[in-house]
């Protein structure tokens, strides 16, 4: 590409001219004439790149153009098929039929052979593979079409998401159905699963030696999420993986994960458990710095202990979500704290319930003296909460905020380090939340700034993007203003997509 | 390299066609390729941008100097003066407007991005392409990329039939 104005009136200024900063460029003339076939004038990466934003079926539709560019899907480096894509527009994934199902992981099947059975051979290396295809006839032929890929090519990250016709609330019985048919589809393809970097399962039983094939065939996983699945109700399930990086456990009936041995872990995430007693258990876990516990609290949930929960890691990076229900993790003391959060620099508190007393949450500051920033927010979100009649049944916590006394261990309590303390809500509490400030401005003597947000986006309440309305600054300053030294400034920024889903 | 006023560093790009352009050093990094020759301090005096005519250079500049980041004390600071969902929505209005232009100049823009590795001018061009691809029929798309269809029909048979789950 030596010379991009083929054609055209060549630019009007030639003499060396000097425009004194990027000024407003003279007006485009607006040529149209001479530009035939300007394609074969873009070279193959530009037109490559271009390709690979189009979804799968529109890039695989350009092939008719021309003979030129039906090279183009031989050649992508990035390849996404996904079920989803191929099923009835504008109908919800509940109300898909059985037909709707099999139509789509079909569509999945010759979609996956179409684009990988025609770059057999070929040099381009995938750099991401990602294949999302329903549990079903076709997952074997799937599974063989990318293994063969596999071993023919190079394929950098290559991705499975497999859905399970029953999505949501799984009788039990379709539980073990899918388990087995999951563990029939393993077995038929190993290489697959060997060469998959990412693998995303939902609604398995499966049985007590499978986990441990699992783990030992998928050597290559970075990441494991785990949505019901499990080997039966209270069951023990033992991670012992060389690669695994990232893991995600969502609901489940298991009993408590052991994370026995994974060097390479660094990312933890348990989102929603059942189960009575600590959730999971770290063993040799050195590189996790982030984990984040999301949990809708019963009575018969225990109260976490932090120390006891993270003991043998040193994290960096802390989430705890309470969906607005029941606080479930237990005040500690400085001493029993220092050890697991000596390193810990980023706190979110997420959905604190507006009627929860905040004083508490100032034991992980005294436990945590490196925190530099942290973040709360207090809100009743209607979508994540129990409601309805089943907020009468005797296992739902009426009251909050119980079990949660704390005492400081010294009344002058200095924090050196935290630089940012943001607050998110709807600021119904407003009193608790200056009082939750004040307590806060007063232990960490360099916090200078606070920022106060509105309630994050959420899709399915409908509750957008808002900005600050006047009024609403003005009476929160206010409101703050009467509590928190003026040496501290409030700060309103517009919240954008934080947090949301 | 010169500087000018405020201590701000100004960098020379030169096009091809014998055009020197002199822009502040943070517009010019927004280009990945230029970032990295300044980098690695090969960028003592002007730079020539090969391949990219005045013209079109003069625009990648104007879109580069619009995005620049407004860079208060910290980045959190800035975005207290300037509402972000605000500034974005700004931004978002001058792209739309920026890209109002004939086909040969879109194309000439995405080789420039390209070359000089600005992500959200690549992005902001190519998308509008994508969308001109996902929403007309295949005779539209050809006259607008101003292709031939170089099948004999029955190639074209078969490549239909190769992909048809992708035709349905």
């Amino acid at each position: 590409m030596e010379n991009t104005h083929h054609g055209r009136p060549a630019a009007r200024a030639n003499s060396k001219q000097s425009v004194k900063g990027p000024g407003k460029s003279s007006s485009l003339d607006m040529v149209e004439a001479n530009e035939d076939d300007r394609l074969s004038k873009l070279p193959d990466d530009i037109l490559l790149n271009i390709v690979e934003r189009l979804d799968i079926a529109d890039a695989a539709r350009t092939t008719i153009l021309s003979r030129r560019w039906k090279q183009i899907p031989a050649v992508l480096s990035k390849i996404v098929i996904m079920a989803g894509s191929f099923e009835p527009k504008h109908k919800e994934w509940s109300k898909l039929t059985s037909d709707d199902i099999v139509r789509a992981n079909t569509t999945v099947l010759e979609a996956t052979r179409s684009i990988l059975e025609r770059r057999a051979g070929s040099l381009y290396p995938i750099h991401m593979l990602r294949i999302q295809f329903y549990l079903g006839d076709e997952s074997i032929l799937i599974g063989q079409t990318v293994a063969n890929t596999m071993t023919t090519q190079k394929v950098a990250s290559a991705e499975f998401t497999i859905l399970t016709k029953v999505r949501k609330k799984c009788a039990n019985n379709d539980l073990l159905t899918y388990g087995k048919q999951f563990m029939s589809f393993f077995d038929a393809c190993p290489n697959a699963f060997g060469g998959l970097v990412r693998l995303t399962l939902e609604n398995l039983r499966l049985g007590e030696s499978d986990f441990p094939k699992i783990f030992s065939m998928c050597k290559q996983l970075e990441f494991l999420s785990l949505y019901e699945c499990d080997m039966g109700i209270q069951s023990f399930l033992e991670v012992e993986h060389p690669q695994l990086g990232e893991l995600v456990i969502v609901c489940g009936r298991l009993e408590r994960v052991d994370l026995k041995w994974a060097p390479k872990l660094t990312k933890l995430k348990f989102n929603i458990f059942r189960c009575k007693d600590d959730p999971f258990c770290l063993g040799y876990v050195p590189l996790l710095h982030t984990v984040s516990i999301i949990n809708v609290a019963f009575t018969w949930h225990k109260m976490l202990k932090l120390s006891e929960l993270l003991d043998k890691a040193a994290i960096s990076n802390l989430t705890l979500d309470f969906k607005s229900e029941k606080i479930w993790v237990k005040p500690e003391g400085r001493r029993q704290l220092l050890p697991v959060f000596h390193k810990l620099r980023i706190v979110n508190w997420i959905n604190i319930a507006e009627e929860c007393d905040l004083t508490w949450t100032m034991f992980l500051l005294h436990g945590a003296p490196n925190l530099k920033e942290l973040h709360i927010l207090v809100r009743n979100h209607l979508c994540e909460m129990v409601t309805g009649k089943r907020r009468e049944l005797p296992v739902v916590c009426k009251e909050k905020d119980k079990g949660l006394e704390w005492e400081p261990s010294t009344s002058d309590f200095k924090h050196h380090n935290l630089a940012a303390l943001s607050i998110y809500g709807r600021f119904h509490a407003v009193d608790k939340l200056v009082r939750f400030a004040r307590n806060v401005v007063e232990a960490a003597v360099n916090l200078e700034d606070i920022r106060l947000y509105k309630s994050p986006v959420c899709v399915r309440c409908k509750h957008m993007l808002q900005e600050w309305t006047f009024e609403e600054t003005s009476w929160l300053s206010y409101e703050f203003s009467k509590e928190i030294p003026s040496v501290v400034r409030i700060h309103f920024p517009s919240l954008g997509q934080v947090f949301s889903k | 390299m010169a500087t000018r006023e405020a201590g701000k560093k100004m960098i020379m790009l030169k096009s091809p066609d014998g055009m020197e352009f002199e822009v502040e050093e943070a517009v010019a990094m927004e280009s990945q390729t230029i970032r990295k020759m300044i980098e690695d301090d090969c960028a003592d005096t002007a730079i020539l941008i090969p391949n990219i005519n005045s013209k079109i250079l003069s625009r990648v500049i104007e879109y580069c100097n619009k995005h620049v980041p407004t860079t208060g004390a910290t980045g959190a600071a800035a975005s207290d003066t300037v509402a972000p969902a605000a500034l974005a929505e700004d931004l978002k209005i001058w792209d739309a407007e920026f890209i109002k232009v004939n086909r040969a100049t879109r194309f000439d823009l995405i080789q420039a991005a390209s070359y000089l590795n600005i992500k959200g001018l690549l992005d902001l061009t190519s998308q509008t392409t994508i969308d001109t691809i996902s929403d007309n029929s295949l005779e539209e798309i050809r006259s607008f990329l101003s292709t031939k269809n170089d099948y004999l029909p029955e190639e074209e048979q078969t490549i239909r039939r190769e992909n048809q789950w992708a035709f349905q």
